[in-house]
């Protein structure tokens, strides 16, 4: 199977290390605009890769497509892939891009093509978690993702921008619109992190929860951010963002009922935010690969994949998950 | 104009004073989590 991989950065490189990992993959074409990354990363690829500096959307020859290009600039990439029929991973956090993309799941379905939206860390892991978290309540009432950190620059920029944007809960059958930045609530995350102050920001995961939950009455998602981003969010980003973030995690609460009670879950994981997307990604991708899909069409990771096998999946590769157990889950 | 500025930093010093006495007295208005992180695992993939 021959795999082509848009975006040699933080994210892409290692898909394409890991999917040469597995058997399945014969070939992988790794195509960046950035020739001086392409050669940096070709080094530590062996001989089943194929070095591409061209645009990305330029016509791709093979059979399954993952982009993992800077958030923004993925849309004529999927879009291609539908119109010809090839499936397609792709790993956007950008609000904007998810929303737009989601506009194509009717021709998706109708040409029966599998395409996984928000491949990544948070939205992605998070998806996968809450529908995990999902199985163990006779109901759920609320949704709550939370995340920490960033991965290269291209997700450290998404971030910037987020927070100065408008953000979006699905709260009571509507979508209430509220400002990036606002709405500071403490969230623990599993350790080293541990308590961060998180706000509303431009987030995908409500629109991809939504989409997979319709019945769910509250879900929302926040971002940890200083004093310092938050007053420099409307602004360009003053420095230069970083290779490669360090540690991050996710934290996603779900309130619902069980047994006639009332119950919380708290599920979460730490990680480099890059390694983890690229993680979540690969499996993503050979899971479409050997076709262990609900079904073939548009939806997030929690719709399309059963959770379960795909947690095993997750921790096969070393990705810890973790679960709260005690009080004031959400103090 | 000097009145104001003096008159600024003992509100401010006033402040900080009340929020040193409350949290000698353990009176925090953020509620604590009591409990931890452990791994998912067998029963909990299931």
């Amino acid at each position: 199977m021959r795999v082509a991989v848009l975006g040699a950065g933080a994210v892409g490189a290692r898909i394409a290390r890991q999917l040469l990992s597995g058997t399945k993959v014969t070939q992988i074409v790794l195509r960046d605009t950035d020739a001086d990354r392409l050669a940096q990363v070709s080094k530590s690829l062996g001989e089943r890769v194929i070095i591409e500096h061209s645009p990305f959307n330029s016509q791709i020859d093979a059979e399954v497509i993952v982009v993992a290009t800077p958030s923004g600039t993925q849309m004529p990439s999927v879009i291609e892939a539908i119109e010809t029929k090839r499936p397609v991973i792709s790993t956007s956090d950008s609000l904007a891009e998810t929303v737009a993309l989601l506009k194509f799941a009717s021709q998706a379905k109708e040409n029966n093509t599998p395409v996984v939206l928000g491949a990544g860390f948070a939205p992605g892991l998070t998806c996968v978690l809450a529908a995990h978290g999902m199985s163990w309540l006779d109901t759920v009432e609320e949704i709550h993702v939370s995340k920490v950190g960033t991965g290269g620059p291209a997700c450290a920029l998404v971030h910037h921008r987020a927070l100065s944007r408008i953000s979006y809960d699905w709260r009571h059958n509507s979508w209430a619109r509220r400002p990036g930045g606002s709405g500071r609530s403490l969230c623990w995350f599993p350790e080293p992190i541990g308590p961060q102050d998180c706000y509303r920001a431009a987030l995908p995961s409500p629109v991809l929860l939504h989409h997979a939950f319709p019945e769910v009455s509250w879900i929302t998602a926040r971002v940890s951010a200083t004093l310092r981003d938050r007053l420099t969010a409307v602004l360009p980003m003053l420095s230069p963002p970083h290779s490669e973030g360090g540690l991050g995690a996710v934290r996603v609460e779900l309130h619902g009922q069980k047994n006639n009670s009332h119950e919380v879950v708290v599920l979460g994981a730490t990680e480099r935010p890059a390694v983890a997307a690229a993680t979540v990604a690969a499996l993503s991708t050979e899971y479409v690969i050997n076709e262990k899909l609900k079904f073939r069409g548009m939806a997030g990771l929690s719709e399309i994949f059963d959770p379960i096998y795909f947690l095993h999946g997750l921790e096969k590769r070393g990705l810890r998950i973790e679960i709260f157990e005690g009080d004031n889950v959400n103090a | 104009m000097m009145r104001t500025i003096k008159g600024a930093l003992e509100s401010v010093l006033a402040a900080a004073a009340v929020a040193g006495v409350f949290r000698i007295l353990g009176i925090d208005r953020t509620k604590r989590q009591s409990g931890g992180w452990r791994r998912v695992e067998g029963p909990d993939l299931r």
